[in-house]
C-alpha cells in the first residue's frame, strides 16, 4: 500500500490555481514516486501508477493529514504488508487532489523488501532492531507487516505576512514499523512451561546478540505483557528499567528497558511467571471488520461487509474501498444496514424522523470507475453506535477483459484490495483497519484458442485453394475431337454442361 | 567518361565485396575469451551482469534456484549488487507452497541458502517480460524508470547475460505468455553494439534446444553457450523430496559447480576450462 500527498504548487506562473492543472502535476509525481519506491523497495510499486491498469485513488477522508495518532491493525491472517506513507503536515487546506493512494493487493513481500527496509535502519543488520531481523522467521509468521513513513515537520515556522511558503525550516522524520505475529509454542518443544523461558535471541534464530546501535540516539526495547503474564528476570542483561503506558492495553504499562553497549553472552529470556491457565483471557478488540463476495458466475457478484462495534463507545468509521473498473460497480444496489435496519437508501416516510438521528449515514462519496481507466471508489462516513454492527452490501457486473489484459496466470483470478476501515473512538484513539482481500474470476478466454484459430483457418484455405486450382487448372489426359483441342479440365466440363 | 565510371564502380564493388565475404567474429561457441585478450584487455572496466528466470508457477522451481545460483556466484567473485538485474518471473522463498519460507535451496542437502538476508531483485512478479528485458538490453527506458532497473553499461562493460527458463526452436518462454524470439535477441544485441554498451556479452543459457537461441547473433564480441542442441531437452539435475521438485538444472549445476571448484584461481580460468567439464554423460545433452 503506499499513499502520498504532493505539494500542488505549479511553478508555472500563468495558472498556478487552476485544479486541472494541479491534478496533472500530481499526477506525474506520482508516476516518479512510485517508480522511485519500486526502485528502492525491490517491489512493482510502479504499476500503481501505470495509466493501464491504474488502481490508484483519492481517498476524501480516511487518511487525514492531521493525524497524530495512528494504529494500524488487521483483522485478517495469513497477510504480508508493507506500506509507505509520506505526509506534509502543513498542508492546511486539506485538498484530496493531493493525496494519492493505491494498494497492490497481489503483491508478495519477500527478503528482497526486507534488505532495503533494514538498510534504512541506521546500523543496518549489525545492532538493535536489525541484529533481530532473520526472514526465516520473520516469513514464516501468521502476520507480518512492514511499514515506512516519511514526514515532514516544521520547525521554524515562517511570519504569517509571507503567502509562498508557510515554513522556513523543515525536518523530515522517517518511521519504520516492523509487525509480526508468531506463534511461540509451536516452535518449542519442552513440556512444561515454567522450565523453557523464551530467549529472546535465540527465538529469532541469529547468532548476532542484541546489542545498542551506537550510531542511534536510543536503542529501547520494550516489552508489554500487560495480556499475558511473562516476565522478565532481573538478572538479565538489560538495563535502565523504566515504564511507560501500554499501548495495547489502556491503562495499563509496559517496561521499557535500554539495550547493552556490548554483549555479555547471556540471552534475553522471557519467563512465565505462573503456569499460564488452559486458555488464556483474550479479548475481542473493538471494532471487527469483514468482508466477503457474494454472487456466482462469471457474469455477476456483490461485496458485501460488516463492521462491528464491541466497545461501548460511538464510533466515527470511515469505509473507504477502491475497487478495479473490471468490477463495474452498480451504486443504486447500495444497501446499509444497521443491524437489520435499512439505512440506505433511506426509506422516505422515516427520512424526516431519521435525518437527526445518530446513525444516518454522514457522507456517501461514490466516484464511478472508467473502463480501463481508473477504480470505483465508496467512501462511506458514518456513525457506529456502541454495541452494534453495519452491514453494506453492493452489485458488480464483471466485464469482459481484452485477451492480453490477462495477467499470465489468468485462472488464479484477479485479487481485489482490502478496503479501509477508519475508526476513530471517543478520545484520541484511532484505529485503521484493512479487510480481508478478494480473488474474482473474471470469464476468461480459451488462451490457446488462438493457435486453434490459426490453425483451423488455415487449414480451410489450404484445402478451399486447393480444390479451386485443381478444378480451375488440372488436366488428367488432352483429349482432342476432330482438330481442335476440347479441354479436359474439371471446370471446362462443369462450363460445357 | 564511361570508361572511368566504370572503374569507379569495379572499385566500389572490390570494396564492398570483402567486407561482405568476411565472417562475422559472432557467436563463435568455443573459443576461449582469452584470444581476445590482447586487443580487448585495456578497453574492459567493469562488470555487469543480468540473470534472468523467465518461468512462473511452482513446479518451475528449479529456474529461480538456477539464477539465486549465478547471482550468488556473480556476487562472490565480485560484481556488486548494484550491476547485478536480476529478473525473477515469480517468488518461490515466500510462496504459500515452500516448506522452507523464506529460503531457496538448489540442492537436496540444504547446506546453501540461496535468499539470504541480502538479495536484491530488480524485475519481480509480472515486470518479467519481453518488453521489459528488451528494453532493459537496449537502454529504451521511460524516463521515469529508476537508475537501479536500468542497465547503465558503457564500452568498457563485459556484460554476463544468464537465461534460464522453458525454450525450443530460437524462442525462450517468458511467463508461460509470450515469447523471445533469436531474431529480436540478435537485434537487440546488434543495438547495444551500435550504442555502445558493450564491450563483450557472455551469453548463457539453460533451456531445452538452448543452442538455437544464439543462431542468430551477428553482433560482434559475444560469446554464447546454449545447454542443448536443437532436438536436444536440458535435463534437471536432481530432485528434493521435502520440497517434492526438482531444484536445479544440470547445465548449471556443473557451471556453477565449476566456478565454486575454481573459486582460489579465478584469475586464470578460461573458458575452455569451463567447455572441458561439459560432457553428454553428466549433462544429457550437448553443451555448446
Amino acid at each position: 500500500e503506499l499513499y502520498a500527498w504532493f505539494n500542488s504548487n505549479n511553478k508555472n506562473k500563468n495558472d498556478s490555481k487552476s485544479s486541472a492543472s494541479s491534478v496533472v502535476v500530481v499526477d506525474k509525481k506520482w508516476v516518479g514516486l512510485t517508480h522511485a519506491l519500486s526502485g528502492l523497495f525491490c517491489g512493482s510499486v510502479q504499476i500503481l501508477s501505470n495509466a493501464q491498469k491504474s488502481s490508484s485513488s483519492r481517498p476524501s477522508c480516511s487518511f487525514s493529514s492531521t493525524l497524530q495518532k495512528d494504529q494500524s491493525s488487521s483483522s485478517s491472517s495469513f497477510t504480508h504488508r508493507h506500506h509507505h506513507h509520506l505526509y506534509d503536515d502543513l498542508t492546511s487546506e486539506y485538498n484530496n487532489t493531493m493525496l494519492r493512494h493505491g494498494i497492490l493487493p497481489r503483491e508478495g513481500a519477500c527478503t528482497e523488501n526486507m534488505t532495503p527496509w533494514t538498510k534504512l535502519l541506521p546500523c543496518r543488520g549489525e545492532a538493535g532492531l536489525g541484529a533481530l531481523l532473520n526472514p526465516l522467521v520473520m516469513y514464516d509468521v501468521y502476520y507480518h507487516s512492514m511499514g515506512t513513513h516519511v514526514t515532514r515537520e516544521c520547525i521554524v515556522a515562517a511570519d504569517s505576512s509571507s503567502l509562498q511558503t508557510r515554513c522556513h525550516r523543515y525536518k523530515y522524520r522517517l518511521e519504520q514499523t516492523l509487525t509480526l505475529v508468531m506463534d511461540i509454542k509451536s516452535s518449542s518443544s519442552s513440556s512444561s512451561p515454567s522450565s523453557n523461558p523464551l530467549h529472546l535471541v535465540s527465538h529469532y534464530g541469529r547468532a548476532k546478540p542484541l546489542i545498542r546501535c551506537p550510531l542511534a540516539r536510543h536503542s529501547h526495547v520494550t516489552f508489554d505483557f500487560s495480556t499475558s503474564s511473562l516476565t522478565i528476570p532481573a538478572s538479565s542483561s538489560l538495563t535502565n528499567d523504566t515504564t511507560t503506558p501500554s499501548t495495547s492495553q489502556p491503562h495499563t504499562t509496559a517496561s521499557t528497558y535500554m539495550l547493552p553497549l556490548a554483549s555479555s553472552g547471556d540471552h534475553i529470556t522471557i519467563t512465565p511467571a505462573h503456569l499460564p491457565e488452559r486458555s488464556p483471557s483474550f479479548q475481542m478488540p473493538s471494532l471487527l471488520v469483514h468482508r466477503h463476495l457474494t454472487g456466482y458466475g462469471e457474469e455477476r457478484g456483490g461485496i458485501s461487509a460488516r463492521i462491528i462495534n464491541r466497545g461501548n463507545d460511538t464510533a466515527l468509521i470511515t469505509y473507504y474501498e477502491a475497487i478495479p473498473w473490471y468490477l463495474r460497480i452498480y451504486y443504486h444496489t447500495l444497501k446499509i444496514y444497521l443491524d437489520d435496519v435499512l439505512l440506505h437508501p433511506a426509506l422516505p416516510s422515516s427520512s424526516s424522523v431519521n435525518s437527526s438521528s445518530p446513525s444516518h449515514p454522514l457522507h456517501l462519496h461514490f466516484i464511478p470507475g472508467e473502463l480501463h481507466q481508473s477504480p470505483s471508489i465508496i467512501d462511506i462516513t458514518l456513525l457506529l453506535p456502541p454495541r452494534s454492527g453495519i452491514s453494506l452490501e453492493i452489485e458488480f457486473e464483471k466485464a469482459f477483459l481484452h485477451y492480453s489484459e490477462h495477467p499470465p496466470d489468468p485462472n488464479r483470478g484477479f485479487d481485489i484490495g482490502p478496503a479501509i476501515v477508519t475508526a476513530r473512538f471517543g478520545q484520541g484513539h484511532v484505529t485503521r483497519i484493512y479487510t480481508e482481500g478478494l480473488v474474482v474470476s473474471l470469464p476468461r478466454p480459451d488462451f490457446s484458442m488462438l493457435y486453434n484459430v490459426i490453425t483451423l483457418t488455415c487449414t480451410a484455405i489450404a484445402l478451399f485453394f486447393g480444390s479451386i486450382f485443381n478444378l480451375v487448372i488440372r488436366r488428367w489426359k488432352n483429349t482432342f475431337k476432330g482438330d481442335s483441342f476440347v479441354s479436359d479440365r474439371p471446370i471446362a466440363r462443369a462450363i460445357r454442361k | 567518361h564511361l570508361r572511368t565510371i566504370v572503374l569507379l564502380l569495379c572499385a566500389l564493388l572490390f570494396i564492398i565485396i570483402p567486407s561482405y565475404a568476411s565472417p562475422s567474429s559472432s557467436s563463435s561457441s568455443s573459443t576461449p575469451s582469452s584470444s581476445h585478450a590482447p586487443s580487448n584487455s585495456t578497453r574492459h572496466t567493469n562488470n555487469w551482469a543480468v540473470l534472468v528466470c523467465t518461468s512462473r508457477f511452482w513446479f518451475n522451481y528449479r529456474h529461480i534456484s538456477n539464477v539465486l545460483g549465478f547471482y550468488r556466484t556473480v556476487k562472490k567473485l565480485g560484481i556488486p549488487d548494484s550491476q547485478i538485474i536480476v529478473m525473477l518471473a515469480d517468488d518461490m522463498a515466500c510462496n504459500p507452497r515452500n516448506v522452507y519460507p523464506g529460503s531457496i535451496f538448489n540442492n537436496e542437502n540444504h547446506k546453501l541458502d540461496l535468499y539470504g538476508e541480502h538479495v536484491e531483485v530488480d524485475y519481480r512478479g509480472y515486470e518479467v517480460n519481453v518488453e521489459n528485458f528488451i528494453r532493459l538490453l537496449t537502454g529504451r527506458h521511460d524516463p521515469s524508470v529508476t537508475r537501479s532497473k536500468r542497465l547503465l553499461t558503457d564500452e568498457r562493460s563485459n556484460i554476463l547475460v544468464y537465461m534460464t527458463g522453458h525454450g525450443g526452436d530460437e524462442f525462450l518462454k517468458f511467463q508461460d505468455a509470450e515469447e523471445l524470439s533469436s531474431h529480436d535477441l540478435a537485434d537487440a544485441f546488434a543495438q547495444m553494439h551500435s550504442k555502445k554498451r558493450y564491450n563483450e556479452i557472455l551469453f548463457m543459457v539453460d533451456t531445452c534446444q538452448a543452442n538455437t537461441l544464439y543462431k542468430q547473433f551477428y553482433s560482434p564480441n559475444i560469446i554464447a553457450i546454449g545447454s542443448s542442441r536443437l532436438g536436444e531437452n536440458s535435463y534437471s539435475h536432481h530432485s528434493d523430496s521435502d520440497l517434492g521438485l526438482s531444484v536445479i538444472d544440470r547445465f548449471t549445476y556443473h557451471t556453477l559447480e565449476f566456478f565454486e571448484n575454481k573459486q582460489r584461481n579465478i584469475n586464470n580460468v578460461s573458458l575452455l576450462q569451463l567447455f572441458k567439464t561439459y560432457n553428454y554423460d553428466k549433462l544429457g545433452s550437448h553443451a555448446e
